[in-house]
């Protein structure tokens, strides 16, 4: 094997390789596809696929002065101004070419398939992104990590067609790109990352990160004195087209120029003017004026920024940091001032487990990974460091940003395995007789082109190594590591005592090399329990096993909204809890009061009142939205955690925000301060129309004693609650969903309570005297 | 067992209000005296009706024994007048001699034109010499005609059904005898009739309606009838059928878009949920539909059952010895007046289905015009056969009359110029006509290389923009400038 044709087989090998981590990464998340079907996942998911639909369907015009009449009942939604329109876009954009070369794919599978497809991208830009770090064999291990590693799985599987999707394939992308400017110099590839920044704005509110990251990068290289025309070139042509392009979107507009997450990129930009301000007059002036005058300066500017940047803050021109970026801070903050942000489960802190869940053995190898950037620390190793220590608190702080932090664990994981590699798979003497740090230092070489320079000496050992050799090359599994493994032997039967290094022998090596394929394997299998275990259920379907062992699916929600879209008027108004309303404006094609768009806390704290208080009072909400069905979950029969009843105190927390008159929390607590749903319940509980929804003819089905309420293990009273107001319009086969319709007002003008009393034989009269 | 008139008149009043126009149309004529403008040739000597209604579809069959009443000339055919009111109603018309049980052509007349009957010809298999007598059975299948009343019931409620009609077999020709015999699934509830001297007998399920002597022709008068239906009405508002034949893959690909509704009396209040899943099986599901059961070929794969938000878990398949058996279940019970929509698919090898004529290019397909579904009626059809690309000289056959036939193109996966497509509409379709529709094309063998060939040059011009790509420089002051 000549160096000329093992560098033609790495050159066929690499793009092969390339082009199988993106098949293993775009089919280790099919899991759901095989299992149930091709469907939209989760709630998000289900909005963009309806403003994709509406997308394709009326054009891209129609699209941006989208006026969505049908969420947020009676406001209405500016769709076309309040969303990130990158994803749907894309896929828009895939339909109409592949219709234009007349594939009719249907826009559901593209939808469907777009995370999948961007996935396999992702991993390629984890290549170039590594490859530029250290080179392409690490690269080539970044790209499959990225490929199946959970953390980025989780937001990426077929089906769930969200923002993320995208988005972290951009974010990477970016970042390559801005290594490449910054490391050329080139204001063309400064040009590429503004181009690709902005495509990252347009697809997700997590661009943020971008926004603050490069300038951060920026300042520090500067603060090292690490300033060239290089960084100058780079960081300009990014921030200037970046921003202009970035405030194309409608949905950021000035932001960036007005809000706080935005000042730093801002601020950099002009230190990095007046730094190269003063790189060119101090070529100009003698030293010791120059010192004078940067003192001065540098005093003038930081009073007239410091002055500026607080007058502009409480003068409102520059918005303070928003109630999620606080949060982002202080985990507490949420829980007590928005308690919708802290409502929402992935906006919880990140428990320990959960990075070893998602990234296995990459966590243990990113902070060497980190560490070998500090022995290197070019330019775009700060960058990876600066990357890794960031992320890594907000992954700590929001279980979301995991996702974030997954890159950058791939690419630190990569080049610290591929080090481990390069290390215990080099053969020259030259590493034999080195150091640790000089093996850290000189990246080696790729690791097909070291066994040329040992083969003359392999033969000189004789047959009898070649033979041995031969054995070792049986014994081990993959043909590269042996291949080198077999020339590593021969070295060392052929070196002999001149060994100095006992760690570099065959035995402890090949256990080493052993270990690390084994975590390997490890780390595969792991990633396809947990894909397939966790991050590949489709949430609008259950599936449970039956005593026999086969499947059966629960499609309760979509029995449900089909119901809802084919047996009520077309415009008729269903109130829900905000978590449904996406899947309800995309399944069941109702107008909804609230989504999980979340941007009007009182409408949403409306719902909660409505939901939360008595018949009488809720009534007058219902009649006022002109609310026509009110649905709720209700997983007491199948032992469904996630129903509204467990919900509940959220509602109650955010409608009391609003309506504290109202609603009060500590009336739904028993005195022992017990949240609870049996026979002791407290009045309030009782009264809500909540419980009256999810109890109504519960105990019934039980043939009136023993009710057994399987989500909260309560034994519910024989008599169940009563409604008066409301009618059960439909309920689902396994009670899942629960659908009320509200009553007109009485024909005779009586109250509705008695009304329903009447109709029932009962005279209500008789018992308010008694009372009396 | 005939009721009161106060109850008689009240319910006649409450139908006729609530409904119908057929009666309005009874109305009418029933003040004129018409004359059959079709010639008097002949006279019935005896005629049987029976009226089915213990299905939704009614099926109505007329049983005469005809006599050629004309002095020299043979008679080759024999008229069928229809209520133009019941026009829209009548789906399916057949005739035979009963005797032979030869089937008789039938044609819609357009020679004899009456505002209130349309005339269907019916040829009679020998020319009939004067004086001879022939038995002609006419079977007609009647749709929609069946009204709910009441028109609300609750969940596991009985379901009652109103029918009006003629109590006498409309002739073209004065009738000797006739006797018109209805039967109902059930009891017969009430009967009402007009002109009241008609003899009426009721046997359980059966109304007797009869025998009536020297009746003349076009005589009308009205009863009706209400009894017990129970189970849907099961009714397709429109139905979409794509087949799409692929010589290439040897396949046939069919999809069925299916717009449901139960036409049976309307769900009064709210749906249950406990109490029907509370009451025993065979109550449980009143008049709501559980399931549909189609019948798709044996060799059928890939099949699939979704709707618009996706797949529909519930669904059964049965095997049968010569077709399939799809037990469709809809997401949930509909009950009266519920709508639902679904689509089926399913491939199929395309061999049973096309034939091609030996020494020449043509190819005769022949599919199912609908899958048949028993007891529905389909509003609306349009089928739609896409043949393969660079099929020429298409022309559809049917076997009975339709809307419209149109031939267009489509263009999908891969394709050039565009397929051949014939798509059919036509309307008020029942069971009786998933019958064979056949399609003639001409297909010449070099089409079959039409595709490949232009795949290759789609690959062929990738690489070649890609070789000239590659070998151009872009760079700015470049390597060029540098020599």
């Amino acid at each position: 094997m000549s160096t000329e044709s093992s560098s033609t087989v790495a050159r066929v090998l690499k793009p092969t390789i390339l082009i199988l981590i993106a098949i293993v990464a775009i089919s280790s998340r099919l899991f759901s596809i095989i299992r149930f079907e091709s469907v939209i996942h989760e709630f998000d998911p289900w909005f963009n696929y309806r403003t994709t639909q509406h997308l394709v369907k009326n054009g891209f015009y129609d699209f941006w002065n989208w006026f969505d009449e049908k969420s947020w009942y009676p406001l209405g939604r500016v769709v076309g101004g309040t969303v990130y329109p990158g994803i749907m876009v894309t896929s828009a954009l895939i339909h109409n070419v592949l219709h234009f070369f007349n594939f009719p794919v249907d826009i559901r599978n593209v939808c469907v398939f777009l995370a999948p497809m961007f996935s396999g991208l992702t991993a390629f830009s984890a290549y170039l992104l590594t490859k530029e770090l250290k080179d392409s064999s690490a690269g080539l291990l970044a790209a499959a990590f990225l490929g199946v590693a959970p953390g980025y799985i989780s937001r990426s599987v077929a089906g769930s067609y969200d923002n993320e999707g995208i988005a972290i394939f951009l974010l990477v992308f970016t970042f390559y790109l801005w290594i490449k400017a910054v490391k050329t110099g080139s204001a063309f590839f400064g040009l590429l990352t503004a181009l690709f920044y902005f495509y990252m704005v347009s697809a997700w509110g997590g661009y943020v990160f971008i926004t603050n990251l490069v300038p951060l990068h920026a300042f520090t290289l500067l603060l090292m004195g690490r300033f060239s025309n290089r960084l100058y070139v780079s960081y300009s042509t990014f921030y200037a087209i970046g921003t202009l392009l970035s405030m194309q979107i409608p949905f950021v507009g000035f932001q960036p120029t007005r809000t706080s997450e935005h000042m730093a990129a801002l601020g950099v930009f002009g230190l990095i003017q007046l730094y190269a301000f003063a790189e060119l007059v101090r070529g100009y002036i003698p030293p010791k004026q120059f010192k004078t005058l940067l003192k001065g300066g540098v005093a003038a500017v930081a009073v007239i920024s410091a002055v500026g940047l607080t007058l502009l803050s409480f003068s409102g021109v520059i918005a303070p940091f928003t109630g999620r970026f606080y949060s982002l801070y202080d985990t507490g903050y949420a829980k007590i001032h928005i308690p919708i942000i802290a409502s929402v489960s992935e906006h919880q802190p990140t428990a320990w487990t959960s990075f070893f869940f998602d990234l296995q053995m990459l966590i243990f190898l990113f902070p060497a990974g980190v560490y070998l950037c500090f022995k290197e620390l070019k330019d775009e190793h700060v960058f990876i460091i600066l990357y890794s220590v960031f992320a890594s608190y907000f992954a700590g702080v929001m279980v979301r940003l995991m996702l974030t932090l997954t890159p950058v664990v791939c690419v630190s994981a990569a080049i610290a395995y591929s080090t481990l590699l390069d290390t215990y798979l080099e053969t020259s003497e030259h590493v034999l007789a080195s150091t640790n740090s000089a093996i850290v230092a000189t990246p080696a070489p790729a690791v097909i082109d070291t066994p040329t320079v040992a083969i003359p000496e392999a033969k000189a050992a004789g047959k009898k190594a070649a033979a041995k050799a031969a054995a070792a090359a049986a014994a081990a599994a993959k043909s590269n590591e042996a291949d080198a493994k077999t020339h590593a032997k021969s070295i060392s039967a052929a070196s002999g005592e001149k060994k100095r290094f006992p760690i570099f022998n065959l035995d402890s090596r090949l256990l080493v090399i052993l270990q690390l394929t084994w975590f390997l394997f490890m780390f595969a299998w792991h990633c396809t329990y947990v894909t397939s275990g966790s991050y590949s259920s489709p949430s609008i379907v259950l599936a449970s096993r039956q005593h026999d062992g086969s499947q059966m699916i629960i499609d309760d929600f979509r029995e449900a909204y089909y119901w809802l879209r084919k047996n009520t008027k077309e415009d008729a108004k269903v109130m829900s809890w905000w978590d449904y309303g996406y899947q309800m404006a995309g399944m069941a094609n109702v107008t909804t009061l609230v989504d999980n768009n979340t941007w009007n806390n009182t409408h949403i704290a409306t719902v909660g009142k409505a939901m939360s208080t008595s018949e009488e009072v809720s009534y007058k909400v219902l009649r006022q939205h002109d609310v026509d069905y009110v649905l709720i979950l209700f997983g007491g029969v199948i032992g469904y955690s996630g129903d509204d009843i467990n919900k509940f105190l959220w509602m109650i927390r955010i409608a009391e925000g609003v309506y504290p008159n109202d609603v009060k929390e500590t009336n739904f607590f028993t005195p022992r301060g017990e949240y609870k749903v049996d026979h002791d319940a407290t009045k309030t509980m009782r009264e809500s129309l909540m419980y009256k929804m999810s109890y109504y003819r519960f105990a019934e089905l039980y043939g009136g004693g023993n009710a057994v309420d399987h989500v909260r293990n309560a034994r519910m009273p024989a008599e169940g609650p009563t409604l008066s107001v409301l009618e059960e319009a439909y309920t689902t086969e396994n009670w899942l969903v629960r659908i009320y319709k509200v009553k007109d007002l009485d024909n005779l003008g009586r109250d509705l309570k008695d009304s329903t009393a009447f109709d029932k034989g009962r005279v209500r009269k008789v018992s308010s005297l008694k009372k009396k | 067992m005939r009721l009161t008139t106060t109850t008689t008149l009240v319910a006649t009043i409450i139908a006729a209000l609530s409904l119908t126009t057929s009666y309005v149309h009874a109305e009418e004529f029933w003040s004129e005296q018409d004359v059959p403008i079709v010639p008097q040739t002949f006279k019935i000597t005896n005629l049987l009706r029976t009226l089915d209604l213990s299905k939704p579809i009614i099926r109505e069959i007329t049983s005469a024994a005809v006599q050629n009443t004309h002095a020299d000339q043979d008679q080759t055919h024999y008229y069928f007048p229809v209520d133009q009111a019941y026009s829209d109603n009548l789906a399916f018309i057949s005739a035979e001699n009963r005797k032979t049980k030869e089937v008789l052509e039938v044609v819609k007349d357009e020679e004899f034109f009456d505002a209130q009957f349309q005339y269907y010809k019916i040829k009679l298999a020998t020319p009939l010499p004067p004086g001879e007598k022939v038995q002609i059975t006419v079977r007609t299948s009647l749709t929609n005609l069946i009204r709910a009343f009441p028109t609300h019931v609750g969940q596991a409620e009985k379901q009652k059904f109103v029918f009006f009609g003629n109590p006498f077999a409309l002739t073209a020709y004065p009738a000797v005898k006739q006797k018109t015999t209805v039967i109902t699934p059930n009891n017969v509830l009430e009967v009402h009739e007009h002109p009241e001297e008609v003899d009426v007998v009721i046997k359980n399920n059966q109304v007797i309606l009869g025998p009536y002597n020297d009746v003349n022709s076009l005589e009308h008068g009205i009863f009706e009838v209400q009894y017990e239906l129970t189970g849907a009405i099961p009714h397709i508002r429109r139905l979409r059928r794509e087949i799409e034949v692929s010589q290439w893959g040897n396949n046939l690909a069919v999809e069925e878009h299916y717009n449901f509704v139960n036409r049976g009396a309307e769900l009064k209040g709210q749906f249950s949920r406990i109490d029907y899943q509370r009451n025993p099986m065979g109550i449980r599901e009143g008049n709501g539909a559980l399931g549909f059961q189609t019948k798709i070929p044996k060799l059928a794969r890939d099949i699939y059952y979704r709707d618009e938000i996706g797949n529909i878990s519930t669904s059964a398949i049965a095997h049968q010895p010569d077709h399939i058996q799809l037990m469709l279940k809809p997401r949930f019970p509909l009950f009266g007046g519920w709508n639902t929509t679904w689509y089926i698919g399913y491939n199929t090898p395309l061999d049973g289905y096309l034939r091609k004529i030996a020494g020449t290019d043509k190819h005769i397909l022949k599919v199912p015009a609908i899958s048949p579904m028993p007891d529905t009626t389909y509003e609306d059809v349009e089928i739609r056969v896409v043949l393969p690309e660079g099929a020429k000289n298409v022309k559809a056959v049917l076997p009975y009359e339709v809307d419209e036939i149109e031939y267009s193109t489509t263009k999908t996966y891969m394709d050039s110029a565009g397929r051949s497509t014939v798509t059919i509409l036509a309307s008020n379709l029942i069971e009786d006509h998933a019958q064979d529709l056949f399609i003639e094309y001409e297909f010449s063998q070099t089409s079959y290389l039409t595709k490949p060939l232009a795949a290759a040059t789609m690959i062929m011009a990738i690489y070649a923009t890609s070789i000239v790509f590659s070998r151009l420089d872009f760079k700015i002051g470049g390597s060029t400038l540098k020599k």
